[in-house]
């Protein structure tokens, strides 16, 4: 099986007065239909530039330089120019954001919206696309729908226009949904229903997701696959299970420890990670980029590490014993 | 939504009352006797004491702006202390050129101002996007009264095509009437659009930020659809509000145009009521400037209104 979104040593580089800065630094991973991979990290460590530049959004930004290769359903979509590219948008790939109070335009109804979508990408006659439009809404949850797509995105709650946004990204059906925590704006008990939604909507339409978020209560819960960035770097990614049974990276084993959880290994206080990442426009640090936060750094860490391992990669120095240690640095084991 | 514009109504009617009210008490403190100015030559002090009771000029000035707002209430604006002529129809003459040259300038500055912004903030990565604002930036800068004298230089003297100076009522020469207005609305639209341009390339850059902006690209729509349907709208419903504000700016523009361009419009008029110390009609000018900018204003919530349904659900 050929994998849905294969994305090879994709680099993401911002030029900003001369300055050049590394957002996004070799980065692959690939992901079949119908999965969900979890991006984390911290804020600032490329999540976002990464999803971003999976739908194009910043390559028409001249000061955004990406290389590297983003396979698509066969296809590269760096290859692609901005025309072939917007065909894509919105049919094949579609993605929600982070805050739906601004994610959607005040002075549009929330039908003239969705519609928008399939104005763009279908034949379909007005009347057809507002009956789609209600159908999207229905689907999504919104009730009354037949009276609520001529709402303006005001008259709706936080939760209710992220609903919105949803509807708004399967309008065309895609087999690809980026969210850019979809999550984080919302309260907790409408957390749980939005992701419940996403998670069911994929296997009804059978699409494949690029959830981010920095809470990895979510990724446990529904992702299939992770991948922990750090510095614009993928330093750890696989299947859920294995990274969380036996994270092979400490930056891994350090966010695993810092979840507060029942079902973790308690200790007096909530472990944290010390000191803050690298701000990435001000220069990357050399070698390893974690080095500076690790307990565990040591001679070898002043040369960058490559990736390694097959199905689950990470991007450290430490032998296969160190790494055993750090599920119970983790909290994951008994000690 | 009614109550909304109930209380802009209400604004506007204590914005009359203080305008007028401040105009009324500036112009008295002003140096000079109308009384004075009437007579000329043949002023004595009998003639002037006589002339300032005949003219209720004696009066404590509280009293007499009392007297001008139940009069005004009435419908009464009062005689001119020179011609002798009543306000309203010397305000009525006056108020048709200016109001044909404002609005005239106004709407050609707009139709090219918001345009030229909202392209300029499309292409703000592009080289030529930081030349064409510092020229804009120059414009800003030049004076209004030296491009009409340019114009004036350039079109009515070097090439005889426009006249320089005068205004034809449409009702007499249609032709004429554009002909005459060509210079002056040139000179007041080149003085209101460089701000116009800047302010909006400003709001539509910081519109482009938005994330629906970015939702709209998600679609897969078209930067130029996305300009006109998400972009331009949104940048309209503040420029809109600074438009109203600039009201001031284009109505002291046009009294400066009207100067130059001879035009017996309400700066004209207005100009020589102060240099006459003709208060009834300074008076007159100022509520009928400040009734204006008010209606204007009223209006501009109103399209506000119009294009935002925020507003509107208030």
């Amino acid at each position: 099986m050929t994998a849905l979104l294969d994305v090879q040593h994709l680099s993401v580089t911002l030029t900003r007065e001369g300055n050049a800065a590394s957002l996004v630094d070799d980065v692959s991973f690939s992901l079949n239909a119908g999965e969900i991979l979890c991006i984390v990290g911290e804020s600032g460590c490329g999540k976002t530039v990464t999803a971003r530049s999976l739908i194009g959004l910043n390559r028409t930004d001249p000061r955004f330089a990406l290389t590297g290769k983003i396979g698509f359903d066969g296809t590269d979509l760096l290859s692609l120019d901005e025309t072939q590219m917007r065909k894509v948008r919105g049919s094949k790939i579609a993605m929600i954001f982070q805050d739906p109070m601004t994610s959607l335009n005040p002075l549009h109804r929330i039908g003239a919206q969705i519609g928008e979508v399939l104005r763009n990408h279908t034949d379909l006659g007005a009347r057809a696309i507002r009956e789609r439009t209600i159908e999207l809404l229905a689907q999504v949850g919104i009730p009354n729908p037949a009276s609520r797509v001529d709402d303006y995105p005001h008259q709706f709650s936080g939760g209710m226009r992220q609903r919105a946004m949803i509807a708004l990204a399967l309008a065309c059906s895609p087999s690809l949904l980026i969210a850019d925590e979809p999550t984080t704006a919302l309260d907790v008990t409408t957390q749980q229903q939005i992701l419940a939604l996403i998670d069911g909507l994929r296997h009804q339409y059978g699409m494949a997701v690029v959830l981010i978020t920095h809470d990895l209560g979510v990724v446990a819960g529904i992702a299939d696959r992770v991948m922990v960035m750090y510095a614009g770097q993928c330093v750890e990614a696989g299947p859920v299970r294995d990274v969380f049974r036996a994270p092979q990276h400490p930056y891994t084993a350090g966010l695993l420890a810092s979840i507060p959880a029942a079902n973790r290994i308690r200790t007096p206080r909530l472990p944290s990670i010390k000191g803050a990442p690298p701000v990435l426009t001000e220069g990357r640090p050399r070698g390893c980029a974690f080095s500076p936060r690790c307990n565990h750094a040591f001679g070898a860490c002043i040369e960058r590490p490559d990736l390694e391992g097959a199905d689950h990669v990470y991007r450290c120095w430490l032998s296969g014993g160190a790494r055993a240690h750090l599920a119970i640095e983790a909290g994951r084991v008994p000690a | 939504m009614i109550r909304y514009l109930l209380g802009r109504v209400v604004g506007g009617l204590i914005t009359l009352f203080c305008v007028t009210g401040l105009a009324f008490f500036a112009t008295a403190l002003a140096p000079g006797n109308p009384a004075a100015v009437l007579l000329g030559n043949m002023a004595t002090p009998e003639r002037i004491e006589a002339i300032t009771r005949q003219l209720g000029l004696d009066q404590p000035l509280p009293i007499r702006y009392g007297i001008w707002l139940r009069e005004t209430l009435l419908g009464n604006l009062g005689t001119s202390n020179v011609s002798f002529k009543p306000v309203a129809d010397l305000l009525a003459a006056a108020a048709f050129p200016t109001i044909q040259l404002a609005l005239t300038s106004l709407i050609v500055a707009v139709v090219i101002a918001i345009p030229l912004g909202l392209v300029l903030a499309q292409n703000r990565n592009r080289w030529w996007s930081r030349p064409a604002s510092s020229l804009i930036t120059i414009g800003i800068s030049v004076p209004g009264f030296w491009v009409g004298l340019m114009l004036i230089v350039l079109f009515s003297v070097t090439l005889r095509l426009l006249p320089s100076a005068g205004y034809v009522p449409p009702t007499k020469d249609v032709l004429g009437n554009i002909r005459s207005l060509v210079l002056p609305v040139t000179t007041l639209a080149i003085y209101l659009i460089p701000s116009l341009v800047r302010f909006v390339r400003v709001t539509a850059i910081s519109v482009l930020r938005e994330d629906y902006v970015d939702t709209a690209r998600a679609k897969g729509t078209a930067p130029a659809a996305i300009l006109l349907r998400h972009v331009a709208p949104n940048t309209l419903v503040t420029t809109i509000t600074y438009i109203g504000l600039q009201l001031g700016v284009l109505i002291s523009g046009a009294v400066v145009v009207e100067l130059i361009f001879s035009i017996p419009g309400l700066g004209r008029l207005g100009l020589n009521a102060v240099l006459n110390r003709d208060y009834p009609v300074v008076q007159g000018v100022v509520l009928m400037a400040a009734t204006g900018y008010v209606a204007v204003n009223l209006l501009i919530d109103l399209t506000y209104a119009l294009i935002d349904p925020r507003v509107r659900a208030r």
